[in-house]
């Protein structure tokens, strides 16, 4: 891994109060204008550019204008985009580390429980991570849990997947976890996902609640599990170097406004879930949750997944940590 | 020229043989699909990136065939000293632009290198496929450079005769 | 910086200066000389247009459509053409068309159409006399149809970017695509009357029969094709590879017209045909890039939320816009930046969703084939081997077509939507 650009911290910052050049700060994602994302994005923006006076603007670029994910990515540690919001999938391979979050059940199965592990001291930690890559990681923004869909199958436990044709990202995470499981994962473009989906090509897939609404998933597949399994979390990411060039008041007010903006999305989240949820059960689909009989079952199936692939010693002792942190909160 | 004769026999059997592997490689996994129920996971990338790897270099091979796609009405009315201008203008662009794309490209391929970017699938680093811009923009320029000295010497475009492929 | 590289561009097309590095050109020199973006990012856009999916298809249609070509079977498939539809007045210009749709229906890439389609119709469409820039234009233009009629990627990212239903716009997309398709064939109809163009008298039942049995493994291609895709056995782009494969197979093993050197060949001269189309489309990616980070598609959209309050004019202007943005760009690129920009005003205007997602990728379609830059005419001239302005004729006509089919798509919704109230309900 680079280190580009760390060190210079700060030294920008020490001038009079608040005088400093107006900054255009370049912000992109890929979620339509009206999603939880966006609706976090706005938040971030407001807070920052009246913090600032408009000092400070935030211009956003969502729904991919800015080019794709792994371009996005790439495009902020080139400096060129100063902040993006990336599936932790799409970030593992510029830093590997990352990748904890898409193992299997291994965050707690309850949202405020999920966030709370991602908040703590752990989470600073896999964020941290990130400066292998060039980034300075500020915050996990939501995108749901993940739910696996299928047709003419009923997912209940893992050897359920025998012969199953699941359509997963392109992550050897998340094609291993099928694997695992006896499943058959295919890595199909998400733009084919649809059509593949109605003509047979794959049985199944998993995504979030929004993405299988708004996708309208669910007219192509019989039966939908609410599983747990997953997270498709976001990573809120900035470009290290330019980050830590910023006078600490507008470092300050950056970090102050991505909570703002994170726990708005988060909210907003909960809200079009239910809404989603309902729709969907409205549309006759089978729908249920797996009992926690069902997600232990998974669990115990999940472990070696984690032990085989997150496995250097750092990784193992920074799963050491979040294991710990998951059982402490599940404890409360 | 034999030289030349030897690079074309290069870049054509390279482009023509990443097009035969990524046909066999779509045709045989779907055949794992069906039959083993396991196909590779790693051939949607594979074949989008040897694509990119024939791009760049049959971009090369276009300049030497002259087989760029352009809107060429007004060198078309143009005859002589005006013809071999515009002829000449047009290399010339063509020229700056490929040093242009070298000399970013090879910073792009530092860069990623640099901070050890992976492909998703393949899980090989990304730089390998960012190559063929460089690699290909290079080989345009040494077609361009051909190009110029022919313009200079009135020669044309050498256009191939079916006889000239069947020789080969 | 947008300026400049508009300028630019103009100059370097009109001196002929090969389009993918005119725009791409013009896209360094404006960046370098005009903003404080780093060129680098400009190698990466370069990089990202051609990494795409929807790419994946081409070469392999481009290979298929070669080595039925060379192998024979293009020819059979002609001759079978001919005597079933050789004694109907503008016939083969009609099969061209309505191919382009049958094509269109198994592939969402524009450009893998004309290729496909244009490989086997256009020396047929000059030995039935029809002149070459109607024949080019003929080409460019049915071939845009496949981006309307389903599957159709384009549709698909309407839907993701709006959370429109991908099911209902791909049943609009039918009826919009039947609708662009025969205002085609009418007008077909109408210039082989009035021309005069040569028609064959009626093959006997005899002559069909011995020319469906001489074509037969050839005519299968489409049954492979269709019957794989919907039966759910391969995608798309599994599809295109498929054909390659099997029509080598029948050039090789059946009607024995291929060796190893007229293969060799043939894979050269496709992979050429790859890189010819797709350095272009490498380069209108730079170039959409740049429109959207100098805020072009934004300024244009937001003009247009505050000033229309009527929904014919704001339906008008979106055509206009679309149309002239369309010349300049591809159509996924378009719709991922307009989509999420327009779509808030036309749902505030009472514009039907999925009527809007028909309209925008109907004017995509046109502009895949308007002047000056428009990717299905770079391709077709790679078929028909005309300049622009040899072209020019042919493309006006089918515009002015596509156009008023394109109007009656605009204001009569129903014209789209029947079939998704119908089948939906
Ligand atoms: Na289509
Ligand atoms: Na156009």
């Amino acid at each position: 891994g680079g280190d580009t650009g760390s060190g210079e911290a700060q030294g920008s910052s020490e001038g009079e109060e608040g005088s400093y050049d107006p900054i255009t700060i370049t912000f992109s994602h890929n979620q339509p204008v009206d999603s939880p994302e966006h609706e976090g994005a706005l938040k971030f923006k407001e807070v920052v550019e009246e913090e600032t006076d408009g000092q400070v603007t935030v211009e956003l670029y969502p729904a991919l204008q800015l080019g794709s994910l792994r371009e996005q990515v790439e495009g902020t540690q080139l400096g060129e985009i100063d902040i993006t919001m990336q599936p932790t999938a799409v970030v593992s391979p510029f830093v590997d580390d990352i990748k904890a979050v898409d193992l299997p059940y291994l965050f707690p199965t309850e949202t405020e429980k999920m966030y709370q592990v991602l908040d703590s001291e752990v989470g600073d930690e896999l964020l941290g991570t990130l400066k292998q890559g060039g980034f300075e990681g500020l915050g996990f923004w939501p995108g749901g849990y993940k739910l696996f869909t299928t047709n003419g199958t009923e997912i209940h436990q893992p050897t359920d997947f025998e012969g199953v044709a699941m359509r997963t990202m392109e992550s050897p995470i998340l094609l291993a976890q099928y694997e695992e499981w006896g499943g058959n994962p295919i890595p199909v473009p998400y733009a084919e996902l649809y059509n593949s989906l109605q003509q047979g090509v794959v049985d199944g897939q998993e995504n979030p609640l929004q993405t299988i609404f708004l996708n309208n998933y669910h007219e192509v597949q019989d039966t939908i599990v609410e599983s747990h399994h997953g997270l498709m979390s976001y990573v809120l990411l900035t470009n290290q170097s330019w980050f830590n060039e910023l006078p600490s008041s507008v470092q300050e007010t950056i970090v102050a406004a991505e909570e703002a903006g994170r726990t708005t999305a988060r909210e907003t989240l909960a809200e079009t879930e239910d809404e989603y949820r309902q729709n969907i059960i409205d549309s006759g689909v089978n729908y249920y949750e797996l009992t926690d009989e069902e997600i232990s079952a998974f669990k115990e199936a999940s472990l070696p997944i984690h032990e085989e692939h997150y496995n250097t010693p750092e990784q193992q002792e920074l799963l050491q940590k979040i294991y710990d942190k998951v059982e402490e909160v599940n404890n409360q | 020229m034999v030289h030349m004769k030897i690079l074309k026999k290069i870049e054509e059997s390279t482009i023509a043989l990443g097009l035969l592997a990524v046909t066999a490689l779509l045709f045989v996994n779907i055949i794992l699909r069906y039959v083993f129920s396991a196909n590779t996971t790693w051939a949607e990338e594979f074949i989008r990136y040897v694509m990119i790897w024939i791009t760049f270099i049959g971009a090369g091979v276009c300049f030497r065939k002259g087989l760029h796609v352009g809107v060429d009405f007004v060198l078309d009315l143009l005859k002589g000293k005006a013809k071999k201008g515009l002829e000449l203008f047009i290399a010339l662009a063509s020229v700056i632009f490929m040093v242009l794309l070298v000399w970013y490209s090879i910073q792009l391929v530092s860069f990623t290198r640099q901070t050890g970017q992976i492909t998703p699938s393949l899980q090989i680093p990304l730089y390998y496929i960012y190559l063929a811009i460089p690699v290909g923009a290079a080989l345009s320029l040494l077609h361009l450079s051909i190009r110029i000295v022919n313009i200079l010497r009135n020669k044309p475009h050498i256009e191939e005769t079916p006889e000239d492929i069947l020789q080969e | 910086m947008v300026s400049l590289l508009l300028i630019l561009i103009i100059i370097f097309l009109f001196s002929s200066t090969p389009i993918f590095v005119a725009l791409g050109l013009s896209s360094f020199l404006s960046v370098v000389f005009m903003s404080d973006i780093q060129p680098m990012i400009l190698i990466q856009r370069l990089f990202g247009g051609l990494d795409q999916f929807a790419l994946m298809a081409l070469p392999f249609f481009i290979l298929a459509a070669n080595i039925m070509d060379v192998g024979g079977l293009s020819k059979r498939i002609l001759r079978w053409s001919r005597a079933m539809v050789g004694h109907i007045t503008g016939g083969v210009a009609m099969t061209t068309q309505v191919s382009s749709m049958f094509f269109g229906a198994l592939s969402g890439s524009s450009p893998a159409t004309v290729i496909a389609i244009g490989k086997i119709m256009y020396p047929e469409l000059l030995r039935k006399k029809y002149d070459k820039s109607f024949a080019s234009g003929l080409l460019a233009s049915s071939g845009a149809v496949s981006l309307i009629i389903p599957p159709s990627i384009t549709l698909i990212i309407f839907g993701s970017v709006t959370g429109v239903s991908v099911g209902s716009l791909f049943i609009a997309g039918i009826g919009a695509g039947i609708i662009y398709g025969f205002s085609s064939i009418a007008y077909i109809y109408f210039y082989a009357k009035k021309n005069n163009l040569p028609r064959d008298k009626r093959a006997s039942l005899k002559e069909v029969f011995t020319a469906t049995g001489k074509a037969f493994w050839a005519l299968l291609i489409p049954v492979i094709i269709l019957g794989g895709i919907y039966s759910g056995i391969f995608t798309p782009t599994e599809a295109a590879g498929v054909s390659a494969v099997y029509a080598l197979f029948v050039s090789v093993f059946i009607y024995k017209e291929m060796d190893w050197k007229s293969f060799y060949r043939t894979l050269v001269d496709s992979a050429i045909t790859t890189a010819q189309v797709l350095v272009l489309v490498a380069a209108a990616q730079v170039l959409g890039w740049i429109l959207t980070r100098g805020g072009v598609p934004q300024q244009i959209a937001g003009y247009i939320a505050e000033n229309i309050d009527s929904v014919i004019i704001f339906l008008l202007l979106i055509n206009v816009v679309l149309l002239v943005l369309g010349m300049f760009m591809e159509g996924v690129a378009a719709i991922t930046i307009l989509a999420p920009l327009i779509y808030p005003s036309a749902l505030s205007m009472g514009v039907d969703p999925v009527h809007l997602g028909v309209i925008m990728i109907a004017n995509l379609a046109v502009g895949m084939y308007t002047p000056p830059f428009g990717i299905n005419i770079f391709v077709t001239q790679t078929i028909t081997k005309l300049n622009m302005v040899e072209m020019l004729p042919g493309l006006m006509r089918f515009f002015v077509v596509n156009v008023i089919a394109l109007l009656i798509i605009t204001y009569v919704p129903q014209s789209s939507l029947f079939l998704v109230d119908l089948l939906q309900d």
